[in-house]
């Protein structure tokens, strides 16, 4: 809408300064400028994203060392700093050792000794910001007592905290009954809080009948079994799953063989030396594989193990004992 | 019985980190407006004006004084309900539409919905903004807004208006559509009030002006004094006798004791 | 004067409903509540506990967005950039203005967090679509509910903390960090004074600190009173009497902050 308003210029202002404004030399710089400026994003960009990746990569690896920072903070200092939001904080911290946990489940390889401290170290801080959040201590009984019997003390720790804050659950008792009979191999224990858990709403009615039983279950390969099967067919979490389900077999199988080996005693009045008379004296058609990838063998005392100890080996380990025999 | 009645309002301000550095903004300020009056204050930069337009609002508390709306005391909230203000830059809610702001005060003055819708069509086409009754705030020009703001505080009738820089942003279109206004609501008997200073403005439609200087109300004069006023020692190269009376009376600085509010200019 | 009192919290409402920020965050509610299905089949057994932390966040971070982004933009913006005299130029007192905006912010806390309690039950309809109904068996839709009305109202008493230091302070960004420091002491401070009290025995410390910490317990709010989200995602039973006790001590803590503020706010100079 540029009217000429001025009548007193016979060239119009607007268009000398239209020329002036638009030569092809103003118009090659204004080119020249865009230019420059997209180059510069095409170097930047490429730069950005390559070196954010190796960042990524780096700290990927180093994923191993610890779960969370929260981790080894005072536990009281991070419940006062979660503030309201203590419950979601625990939610995402289990995560972190759930996915800690599986990565080295994935990759086929037991945790260090100082890695499963750091699980525990761990569940202990999801359990103080919230301690009826049920899941840790689940995942504690599900693996600390069967890969790193050096925390035994502190999942019965745990287990403990579990019943003082669930007290109308009858789980906690009846992990503590669990451990007590299975593991640490104390009947007198064991009934005890197999009675206590008797005694919660809604425990199943075979309960006491357990307490006499304890004595039974040390070591008892098939009562493992049962116990984790009983657990793990509520889990929605699949690599977990998994985790049981190998565990389960590897129980059952040791537990099939241990029948036979049984079997075979009582038929000839002495035990087999090596796993191989079962099969040629016919009590099994063939010897099952350990799924761990270790050997079956009987021990001097007659009972049935695995060189793997119901572990994963390490790969090349797998290897060597496939190669041994 | 004034409309507008302020005695000896003093208004002293604290400022700086502390508080501990005085202002005066107001020193015994005194002024009568009568019903039905047009009354323009004039001033320079920090006289006051603003300050005492806001005690009469209710927004400031003097220092001491008293400043009353009829027969209500000024910080009475009750007698802005026949007050319209119209403050400085105005500003109104951005987010908001000015037919909102309109509902806003007609709910307020418990005008029905009828009576709201056409007072609103009414007002809208007087400040002629009848396109952007629907436009947010935040996308309207300053003179946009200074009438929005306008058609704001006379929605619901008020006998008295103040009104802080009616002029102050509008374009000589705009400016002039302020005055016809001003001078319609002078013609129904309304008590107007305002400040400014652009001095050709207040010469026009004033009934009373006075001129305000640190604080004080230093000149009280009529536009047919004006006519015959012409001091000596004003400078000759001021157009108007407005102008000469305001630059005399602003450079000689205040008017002798005893003369309140009602001095003359030498 | 219910009805002035009426139209100015209107207003404000309407006002309030037209900043984007308020958007913003439903939409990013809304998307942590459809993350916290996702999120919760991950685990093993206690589902409905993650679902109801995750939603149950999402309701208080929807309700924390009122009195830290909407109400210091409307309070102590009104005075910073002269809104105010739009509402203080018509016969609305002092006290009519505090009262009514706090009344449109509470509307406007009111309205967020009913939109969440929805998504939150949409949620957890979801949630019996997708898993077995073993894993929620431990929902209690009152717990819920009572859990996010004890948010709603401390959603109030942190409006009305907001509009008190609005209304002292000069700048919004000191109205803010006041705020949010009241927040982080309000949440913070039972925790403090259990801890001090409980180990009273085994720590060496001045009384001064303990007569400091538990004055804080009645000066600041103590938002804690209203934290009934463990029960909620445990569905554990909620007690009557502390519900009530927390409900009076919420509607008067608020009370008395409103009066706080109306009266220091009829002192002011607005210019």
């Amino acid at each position: 809408m540029s009217k000429n308003i001025g009548k007193n210029s016979d060239k119009s202002p607007d268009k000398d300064c239209d020329k002036r404004c638009n030569t092809s030399r103003h118009r090659a710089s204004r080119v020249r400028k865009t230019g420059a400026l997209l180059l510069g994003l095409l170097l930047c960009l490429p730069l950005a994203v390559a070196a954010g990746h190796q960042v990524f990569l780096a700290h990927l690896n180093r994923a191993d060392e610890q779960i969370s920072r929260l981790v080894t903070l005072p536990e009281g200092l991070v419940k006062l700093a979660t503030m309201e939001f203590s419950g979601p904080a625990s939610d995402f911290l289990m995560f972190k050792v759930m996915v800690y946990l599986g990565e080295k489940l994935e990759r086929q390889e037991n945790p260090a000794p100082q890695e499963w401290q750091l699980a525990h170290q761990a569940i202990c801080q999801v359990t103080n910001l919230d301690e009826r959040f049920w899941d840790p201590y689940l995942l504690a009984m599900t693996t600390f007592p069967w890969d790193a019997p050096q925390l035994l003390p502190q999942t019965v720790g745990l287990l403990e905290k579990a019943a003082l804050a669930r007290p109308e659950d009858h789980q906690p008792y009846y992990f503590l009954w669990f451990l007590h009979a299975y593991f640490l191999d104390d009947a007198g224990q064991a009934a005890r809080y197999i009675r206590l858990a008797a005694e919660k709403p809604g425990a199943p009615g075979y309960y006491p009948t357990l307490a006499a039983r304890s004595a039974l279950y040390a070591g008892n390969p098939m009562a493992g079994a049962l116990f984790l099967e009983g657990l793990s067919g509520q889990t929605n979490n699949p690599e977990l799953r998994q985790y049981y389900a190998k565990r389960i077999d590897a129980l059952k199988k040791i537990a099939f063989l241990q029948e036979k080996v049984d079997a075979f005693t009582s038929r000839f009045g002495f035990a087999p030396t090596r796993l191989e008379q079962l099969r040629e004296q016919g009590f099994v058609s063939a010897l099952p594989e350990d799924p761990y990838g270790g050997q079956f063998f009987i021990d001097a005392q007659a009972r049935v193990y695995t060189t793997s100890k119901l572990v994963e080996a390490k790969q090349e380990k797998k290897e060597a004992n496939k190669q041994a025999h | 019985m004034p409309a507008i009645l302020c005695h000896a309002l003093s208004k002293t301000y604290g400022h700086g980190f502390w508080r501990l550095q005085r202002k005066v903004a107001l020193a015994n300020f005194s002024l009568a407006v009568a019903r039905g009056e047009v009354f323009g204050i004039v001033g320079p930069n920090g006289a006051g004006k603003s300050t005492a337009l806001k005690i009469l609002m209710g927004l400031v508390r003097p220092t001491s004084g008293s400043a009353q709306i009829l027969t209500m005391p000024a910080s009475d909230p009750a007698c802005h309900a026949h007050l319209g203000y119209l403050p400085e830059n105005p500003s109104l809610y951005k987010k908001l539409t000015i037919s909102e702001h309109l509902h806003f005060a007609g709910q307020l003055a418990q005008m029905p919905s009828k009576v709201i819708r056409s007072r609103t069509a009414e007002l809208l086409a007087l400040v002629d903004l009848s396109l952007a009754a629907h436009i947010p705030i935040q996308r309207f020009s300053k003179g946009m807004t200074q009438r929005a703001a306008l058609a704001y505080a006379l929605f619901t009738d008020p006998e008295i208006l103040i009104l802080d820089e009616p002029m102050s942003g509008l374009d000589p279109l705009g400016r002039q559509l302020v005055l016809e206004i001003i001078r319609h609501c002078h013609n129904q008997g309304k008590t107007i009030l305002f400040c400014s200073h652009i001095l050709t403005d207040v010469e026009r439609i004033c009934s009373r002006i006075g001129i305000m200087h640190q604080g004080k109300l230093v000149a009280q004069t009529t536009p047919a004094e004006l006519a015959q006023q012409l001091p000596a020692s004003a400078p000759a190269s001021s157009a108007t006798p407005l102008e000469r009376l305001f630059l005399a009376t602003v450079q000689k600085g205040v008017v002798p004791a005893g003369e309140q509010g009602e001095g003359h200019a030498l | 004067m219910l009805f002035k009192l009426w139209q100015v919290a209107l207003f404000t409402y309407r006002e309030s409903l037209r900043q984007r920020i308020v958007y913003g965050v439903l939409i990013c509610a809304a998307l942590l509540i459809l993350f916290s299905l996702m999120f919760s089949g991950w685990f093993m057994r206690d589902i409905l506990k993650i679902i109801l932390d995750l939603c149950l966040a999402a309701v208080s971070l929807g309700g924390l967005l009122v009195p830290f982004f909407v109400a210091i933009n409307l309070v102590a913006g009104d005075i910073d950039q002269k809104t105010i005299f739009t509402i203080l130029s018509r016969p609305v007192g002092r006290g009519l203005y505090i009262v009514g905006k706090f009344c449109g912010l509470a509307l406007l806390a009111c309205t967020i967090i009913g939109i969440l309690t929805l998504a939150t039950l949409a949620a957890l309809w979801g949630a019996a679509l997708i898993f077995d109904p073993f894993f929620l068996r431990n929902l209690s839709i009152n717990a819920i509910l009572v859990a996010i009305a004890m948010k709603a109202l401390a959603t109030l008493v942190l409006i009305a903390v907001a509009m008190l230091w609005s209304t002292v302070t000069t700048s919004t960004f000191l109205a803010t960090l006041l705020t949010l420091c009241s927040y982080i002491i309000g949440q913070s401070v039972e925790s403090v004074v259990r801890f001090l009290v409980l180990q009273q025995n085994q720590l060496d410390y001045s009384p001064l600190l303990r007569l400091v910490a538990e004055a804080s317990l009645y000066v600041f709010p103590n938002l804690a009173a209203f934290n009934f989200q463990h029960q909620a995602a445990h569905g554990l039973a909620i007690a009557p009497g502390e519900v009530l006790f927390a409900l009076v001590y919420g509607l008067s803590y608020t009370a008395g902050l409103l009066i706080l503020a109306v009266l220091l706010f009829s002192r002011r100079d607005l210019s």
